[in-house]
């Protein structure tokens, strides 16, 4: 009988894992080279990175704009988007030298080619309405499920939705909204 | 070393301890938890015209209380988490940042230190 019930369960849990991975299929989007080991944007792997961006919003990965944008931005952190996030003389050289070699315009991973092409000629410094996901953001997702959701709060507020932002992936599929029934476009 | 520091050595650390030594350096050699703790609460207004804003705006109503930036939604620790006041210059950079948020200006070596002082104690 025991036996019997274990062979239920593993083929129910099967079943799931290929609904799941067929959910999953219609990954994503304005992403090229899908599937490649590369996809999405390089994960932060500088600890100062982490602790400096992270505490205070979600540690944008710096394949998500240009060099040139990382230079305005940690040219100008003592009025950051309305605060004051100025760091010392020597963690700025350590976050500029990170920021520069790893922007979206120096990285191979998809999402960040496919960024640092669509910014071409300009100077964007806000990452969640850049004109290349403002479809996603603005238009496809109700202001209700972000800013006027008391578990996200902010459309900065990255990893709240996206369960898998850290590891630098934004795959609709990987979409999980705080309160909300999301059931993508 | 003054007396007062023989007091919160025992239980805040030589990060607060050598903090409160410069700041008693700066003029500020009564540092008092009581008035730290009023400012902590205290409403200021917001220099860019939006509502009213204290240290608990972020931090949340009480010092073991998880908080969230105002802004991004953040989660952010307790401030009696252990470790929380570990660096010294870690706790004068959040004292730069988050006194110019919350008073609009930097707030001055007696603020801090008697900030410093409730921060550690955990309460009055």
């Amino acid at each position: 009988m025991k036996t019997h019930w274990f062979l239920v369960g593993a083929a129910g849990f099967a079943t799931l894992l290929a609904v799941g991975a067929e959910a999953r299929g219609d990954d994503d989007d304005h992403e090229e080279g899908r599937g490649s080991a590369l996809s999405g944007v390089a994960p932060v792997t500088d600890a100062t990175w982490s602790a400096e961006c992270g505490s205070c919003h979600f540690a944008y990965q710096p394949g998500l704009l240009p060099g040139r944008s990382w230079e305005k931005l940690l040219g100008s952190l003592s009025t950051h988007f309305g605060e004051d996030a100025a760091v010392s003389d020597a963690t700025l050289t350590g976050l500029r030298a990170y920021a520069a070699a790893n922007a979206a315009d120096q990285s191979p991973y998809a999402l960040s080619v496919s960024l640092a092409r669509a910014s071409a000629g300009t100077t964007p410094d806000r990452i969640s309405t850049l004109p290349a996901l403002r479809r996603e953001h603005l238009e496809e997702v109700p202001a209700s499920f972000v800013t006027g959701n008391p578990e996200v709060r902010s459309w900065a507020n990255c990893a709240a939705c996206h369960t898998s932002a850290a590891r630098g992936s934004f795959r609709e599929g990987e979409i999980r909204i705080p309160g909300r029934v999301w059931t993508g476009d | 070393m003054r007396w007062w520091l023989l007091g919160v050595a025992f239980a805040a650390g030589p990060a607060v301890e050598g903090l409160l030594a410069r700041y008693g350096a700066q003029g500020a050699t009564a540092p008092d938890a009581t008035r730290g703790a009023a400012l902590w609460t205290r409403e200021f207004p917001a220099t860019d015209g939006g509502g009213s804003r204290s240290c608990t705006t972020c931090h949340g109503p009480t010092l073991g209380s998880a908080g969230r930036h105002a802004t991004t939604g953040e989660p952010i620790e307790p401030m009696t988490q252990p470790g929380r006041l570990a660096d010294a210059e870690k706790i004068e950079k959040w004292f730069g940042r988050n006194c110019r948020w919350t008073l609009g200006r930097d707030c001055t070596p007696a603020e801090k230190a008697d900030l410093l002082l409730y921060l550690s104690r955990g309460g009055v």
